[in-house]
């Protein structure tokens, strides 16, 4: 087989092997307060879930960075543990293979010396693996050691891009606690990392059945010209948790619901059911229309607050076959504590899609089962012909989120027989029967995306920001109103004044 | 969520279609407000030697798994006078729900009947969905044979790593691509890890497009790799307008190449099978001698990379 020497210039003639799929350029990964349970039970089980399919670029090395008097041999075999215990099938033998890419790196987060040790070791990592210069760094600390990694990730260079290469910085929430906060921690990442470097990280989005909400609404035709305020009645966002805090106490103690989990996976949720189809699938163009969402979403006044929100805390009652423990009978919690664990809240968003139909909001623990699910609840139609006139089931869209993951629509059927009755089914799809097989994690996605550069699914800036003011206006309302969580038995609903919440002729749903 | 399957049952030809119906009561629930549904994705006709059944059934039971199907299992075999039938089903439950994930239906074919298997699979196709063919076998000796089927079907895979004349048949093959058959080959996917490792490799260097290029592929001396080695041979002739050379490196079982070494002027990619998973690269030009780097070889079964192939297309 012989062939003529060719003329045209070309730069590397089979580059689009590289970059036609989701091929990460090399790169080493920086693992801060790797010793922790993240990493363990989270970070490296999806590292090898990424190698087990192939995605791991070459010469892909991890340098785990803490306080602890670790060695390399312990880190790893801490880690093949926990890859073990946590990974997919097959991936503990795709740690052994790659068992000599990871090392330990012991340092304090504020002690210059450490990270100018690290920089030498990441350039010899460049050296020997031809990693190219090209780092990320995450930081998977409790937010007090944020400041001083940042600081010194800066101060000796490592956050500098140039020359081709990278440094890019994954950040774990909370991203402050308030938007006060908020504002702080990200100009700290800023005087580091520029926005386009930081990949702040809410797993949620890493999921299949979230990102499945943009190719439901964009990629079918038949979804989108009902998707406005003419045909939908009403959203309900749940997300449940059927266990208590654990041994949580101490941290929900100071976040509570609406800070855990309302200030993002809910309102990351939401913005995905409500935008407006994005001029391209690319990052800032997806980020772009989530933020209108948000800045469309009026700050609530402590008056709007009272009417539209709802706080609860979890009694102890018998649940589940054993006697579960109130809120204030956990470990690390106080005994008056006033910490919401229900919160549901109404939100209008004000804009031409949406002006009229309200989004509920739900979350709580020691709830009746986990679920996670997006149900659109359509309009009745316009004139009612069946059952003597009176108003049927409304139409449901239910995206169910976790688990059973999958989309499912009801509406009327006639029954068999003479009379003209009209019952409820549904139309169901399964993920786990139409997509069947191991599905990978949210972290190895988020983990791909970071290395890859893509940043569509992380929180932007202004996002997190926008989603604080919306929670604030809330935690300020209840301050000024003095609105104390209503205790609601372990193993219900939630307290019962959520049900008028909703408004005439609606009802949560119990998913 | 759990599994059941139905036992396989011996059905004339005729009576095919009442067989499914039965799977369909068998997967249905006894309890109260129980509900069964189907939840098939494609039809899937899969073909083999009778000698390579459990091969094709183990591929079967991994593909279904991914892809919920109306599953032929076309086998031909030898000394049998008659085709045979065999039906059975698979569901998954989710608490009162069932959900048929498979419904599968076995023949087993006399050479002579097999131009009678389209008249026989055409009407029980689920229609509506898209019919995928796995010819999980040699080079048909009457190709309308496979002609046939792939007129059936919307996407058709084959492995030619099991052909016996890779050359000659990989031509056919091609022909028919070409005619705008949608035809995935597995062994071509195997070779993915082959082809980025090389396209790694060549972002070490400039590429001068007036340097000569040579590629010499090493393989083991069997039909697969030879197959395996012509298709990433003719590819990098193509892309890299590189002189191509194979070489059989002696006995062996593998089915992917044992190494490449592309010279292009005074540069040289080494890329080697380790043996343990991994292909090792090593690039050295004039002026640098880079550390080597690993890419992961493909590890899927045959099973796994035809439920990717499936999903590509």
């Amino acid at each position: 087989m012989m062939a003529e020497v060719p003329s045209p210039a070309v730069a590397n003639p089979l580059a689009d092997e590289l970059t036609g799929a989701r091929h990460a350029k090399p790169c080493a990964l920086v693992i801060f307060g790797a010793t922790g349970d993240l990493t363990k039970r989270k970070l490296v089980p999806s590292l090898m879930g990424l190698a087990k399919d192939g995605l791991l670029p070459p010469g892909f090395q991890v340098v785990g960075f803490a306080r602890r008097a670790w060695t390399d041999d312990s880190f790893r075999q801490e880690l093949a543990d926990g890859v073990r215990q946590f990974g997919r099938t097959d991936t503990p033998s795709a740690f052994e293979a790659l068992r000599e890419s990871f090392a330990f790196h012991q340092s304090d987060f504020d002690q210059p010396q450490g990270y100018a040790a690290l920089r030498e070791r990441l350039e010899q990592i460049d050296r020997h693996h031809d990693t190219k210069g090209n780092r990320i760094f995450y930081l998977a600390t409790p937010p007090s050691a944020y400041s001083g990694i940042l600081q010194n990730l800066a101060a000796c260079g490592l956050s500098k891009e140039g020359d081709g290469r990278f440094a890019r910085v994954i950040v774990e929430k909370p991203f402050g606690r308030d938007l006060a906060t908020a504002v702080a921690l990200n100009d700290q990442v800023r005087a580091a990392f520029h926005e386009r470097q930081v990949f702040r990280i809410d797993h949620y989005l890493g999921k299949e059945t979230v990102q499945n909400i943009l190719a439901l609404r964009f990629a079918n035709g038949i979804f989108e010209p009902l998707w406005n305020e003419k045909f939908i009645d009403h959203v309900q966002i749940t997300v449940a948790e059927s266990i208590g805090v654990g041994s949580r106490g101490g941290y929900f103690e100071e976040s509570g619901i609406i800070r855990d989990m309302i200030q993002n996976h809910l309102l990351q949720v939401l913005t995905l059911v409500a935008m407006e189809p994005p001029a391209a699938l690319t990052a800032d163009a997806v980020r772009d229309e989530k933020v209108k969402v948000l800045k469309a979403i009026r700050s609530l006044t402590p008056a709007e607050v009272a009417q539209a929100t709802v706080r609860g805390q979890y009694a102890r009652n018998f649940f589940g076959g054993e006697e579960a423990r109130g809120y204030r009978d956990e470990d690390g919690v106080p005994a008056d504590s006033t910490t919401e664990t229900y919160a549901a809240v109404r939100l209008q968003i004000a804009n031409w899609r949406w002006s009229g139909t309200p989004f509920f909001l739900r979350s709580g623990k020691r709830l009746p089962r986990r679920a996670t699910e997006v149900a659109i609840q359509f309009k009745q139609p316009p004139h009612l012909l069946f059952e003597g006139g009176r108003p049927l089931q409304p139409n449901v869209l239910l995206l169910r989120i976790q688990p059973d993951e999958g989309v499912s629509l009801r509406f009327g059927s006639k029954v068999p027989g003479p009379d003209v009755r009209v019952r409820d089914v549904r139309m169901d799809f399964r993920y786990g029967s139409a997509f069947g097989g191991e599905h990978a994690d949210a972290y190895e996605r988020l983990l791909l995306d970071a290395m890859i550069g893509d940043s569509t699914l992380f929180a932007r800036r202004d996002e997190v920001e926008e989603a604080w003011r919306i929670v604030d206006a809330i935690v300020a309302g209840w301050r000024r109103n003095d609105q104390r969580p209503e205790p609601y038995p372990a193993g219900t609903w939630g307290p019962e004044r959520a049900d008028a919440l909703l408004g005439a002729g609606r009802t949560w749903r119990k998913p | 969520m759990t599994a059941l399957r139905t036992p396989a049952r011996q059905v004339a030809l005729n009576r095919i279609p009442d067989a499914l119906r039965d799977v369909w009561r068998a997967c249905s629930s006894n309890e109260p407000g129980g509900n069964v549904s189907r939840a098939l994705t494609i039809n899937f006709i899969g073909i083999a030697r009778a000698v390579d059944e459990l091969e094709l059934r183990a591929a079967v039971d991994k593909m279904h798994r991914r892809q919920p199907c109306r599953a032929f299992l076309i086998l031909a075999q030898d000394g049998v006078q008659t085709m045979h039938a065999e039906v059975s089903g698979g569901a998954r439950s989710h608490g009162q729900t069932r959900e048929i994930v498979l419904e599968q239906i076995e023949l087993r074919v006399p050479p002579a009947w097999f131009g009678n298997v389209p008249g026989l699979v055409r009407p029980l196709l689920v229609n509506d969905i898209p019919t995928h063919l796995y010819w999980a076998t040699t080079w048909p000796q009457l190709p309308r044979h496979f002609d046939a089927l792939l007129e059936l079907s919307d996407h058709a895979v084959v492995d030619s790593g099991l052909f016996t004349v890779p050359a000659a048949e990989l031509d056919a093959l091609r022909v028919r691509q070409e005619a705008g058959r949608k035809l995935t080959d597995l062994t071509w996917l195997r070779l993915r890890p082959w082809r980025r490792a090389l396209a790694e490799a060549l972002e070490r260097f400039p590429w001068q497009p007036a340097a000569p290029t040579s590629v010499t592929l090493r393989h083991a001396a069997n039909t697969a790799a030879q197959a395996s080695a012509l298709l990433l041979g003719r590819w990098l002739e193509k892309r890299l307008l590189a002189a191509v050379f194979l070489e059989e490196s002696g006995p062996g079982e593998q089915n992917q190449p044992d190494s490449v070494e592309l010279r292009h002027g005074s540069t040289t990619v080494v890329a080697t099978s380790n043996g343990r998973g991994q292909i090792q690269v090593k690039v050295e030009t004039t002026e640098v001698c880079w550390l080597p780097f690993m890419v992961a070889a493909s590890r899927g079964s045959a099973g796994d990379l035809l439920a990717a192939a499936i999903d590509m297309a």
